[in-house]
């Protein structure tokens, strides 16, 4: 029996807050990316173009394709960022354990994925507005989207996101669990890039996008973004439980 | 135009170069969090001024028309196609059914002969059909057919401007239509929208063109001599 009763929980819930003002600093690289971002959308996120007989014709996309990429690489840096020493020592100002400070960070995560994909959404509309009053615009078609499909492309925005910030956050833990892993990871991650594309047919990186790009059910899209997450995300607990106290 | 190029390769350096010494640094980078609530606070009110007046401005240019989906294009492709050679063949089966008249003239006239000139122009050459009437009415009746035409799904058919038919005596001379020029911007949510869109209007399977087919038919009187680079219908 103790004089204050301390439920894993709450402990949980003060250091999640306590993150969200602390790591706040991340959230000026996302404004200085997502600038960046639409810099590189202006002129157009895709175009095409053709002749015929008759007619000659080009046009160019105006999307929120590399907006979203570059918050996909944000997040997967932010995510090694808060695994660093000066972070993670940050934690031991309160009463804790590996377990809840990895809970915390993940949720820390995930409120970052969740503000980023938002202003994904909210950028994109900042960029075609520009590109609208300040580009020469033949014609202009508009895709607008229904209810449904902004809600669920939201969801996708973020989810992505938020599998970038998990894949991160395991590279961050084994580097900290030996520097080795700096050079290891991506030794392997380009060299199977390469062995894979030395035949000429590469597999392995088209195989992976279209696991997530081109599955078409919304419900089994998120199970596996849910089933890869988790998997990266209990990596990493499990790594970080096996690290020293203060290493 | 090159330092363009280089561009993507330099930021994506940058950003690298940022994360590993952010990494090596054991040190957080702060600008101090007031000013970063009022940088983030303020970038949020900027971003969504931007959506109001967005959405607000741009659904006035919202694409009201179907567009097609790439199943429907290769269909409409393929029966044009058929269409087409069945022509050749000399029938006319399926031909209402791919393509719409788009010009018709009609010339009087009371010559034994008539000679076809097809200009070559930035077009290239017209195709020309022609077909004997049941009898001599002394009118020579010219339609302009066309199929439809898809840009990235969207139909542009009404675009294509007609050919110029000109009679002087007995010589019909046929000047290709001018190259019609469409330039457009699309103004589209990312792959993360589209995704589960599948056959919707803005979905990336959508995204291929078909330009269609055209021909002239003509109907002449039964009795007359043709000359020039034309093919018969029912001969």
């Amino acid at each position: 029996m103790y004089l204050a009763e301390v439920k894993a929980w709450d402990i949980v819930r003060k250091q999640y807050r306590y993150k969200l003002k602390s790591y706040f600093s991340v959230f000026t690289s996302l404004i200085v990316i997502q600038l960046l971002a639409i810099l590189f959308s202006f002129n157009g996120t895709g175009m095409g173009g053709g002749t015929s007989n008759s007619i000659s014709y080009e046009f160019y996309y105006y999307t929120s394709d590399i907006i979203l990429v570059f918050m996909m690489i944000w997040a997967f840096i932010t995510a090694i960022i808060i695994t660093t020493r000066a972070y993670r020592y940050d934690d031991f100002s309160f009463v804790t354990n590996r377990t809840i400070s990895q809970v915390s960070n993940i949720l820390f995560l995930l409120s970052a994925s969740i503000f980023a994909g938002i202003t994904v959404y909210l950028s994109t509309h900042l960029f075609q507005i520009l590109a609208f009053y300040f580009k020469d615009n033949y014609s202009i078609i508009v895709d607008s989207l229904s209810f449904t499909e902004f809600l669920m492309g939201m969801i996708t925005s973020i989810l992505y996101i938020f599998l970038f910030a998990s894949a991160g956050y395991l590279f961050g833990i084994l580097v900290q669990l030996h520097k080795g892993f700096l050079l290891i990871i991506p030794t392997i991650l380009f060299g199977g890039l390469i062995l894979d594309g030395i035949g000429g047919n590469p597999t392995l990186f088209v195989n992976v996008t279209n696991f997530f790009g081109e599955e078409t059910s919304f419900i089994l899209f998120i199970c596996k973004v849910a089933i890869v997450s988790s998997i990266l995300l209990l990596a990493s607990l499990g790594i970080s439980n096996r690290m020293e106290v203060r290493k | 135009m090159i330092i363009m190029s280089f561009l993507p390769i330099l930021i994506v350096f940058i950003i690298v170069a940022f994360g590993i010494g952010i990494m090596r640094s054991n040190t957080k980078v702060s600008f101090g969090t007031r000013n970063i609530r009022w940088i983030l606070g303020g970038y949020t009110i900027i971003l969504v001024i931007a959506t109001v007046i967005s959405l607000s401005v741009l659904p006035n240019y919202k694409n009201d028309q179907k567009v097609a989906t790439a199943a429907e294009m290769t269909k409409i492709e393929d029966a044009q196609t058929k269409a087409i050679d069945n022509l050749y063949s000399g029938n006319l089966v399926d031909l209402d059914k791919s393509f719409s008249e788009k010009k018709k003239w009609s010339f009087p006239f009371d010559e034994k002969s008539l000679d076809i000139v097809l200009t070559e122009g930035e077009t290239g050459i017209m195709s020309v059909f022609a077909e004997r009437k049941s009898e001599n009415d002394g009118e020579i009746e010219a339609t302009y057919h066309v199929g439809k035409s898809y840009i990235d799904g969207v139909d542009f058919t009404d675009k294509l401007h007609p050919p110029e038919l000109l009679l002087n005596g007995q010589k019909l001379t046929v000047n290709n239509p001018a190259l019609v020029t469409v330039s457009f911007s699309r103004f589209s949510p990312g792959f993360a929208y589209s995704q589960f869109s599948k056959g919707q209007h803005f979905s990336q399977e959508n995204r291929s063109s078909v330009i269609g087919r055209d021909f002239i038919l003509l109907k002449v009187p039964n009795d007359i001599e043709i000359n020039g680079n034309i093919s018969w219908i029912n001969e």
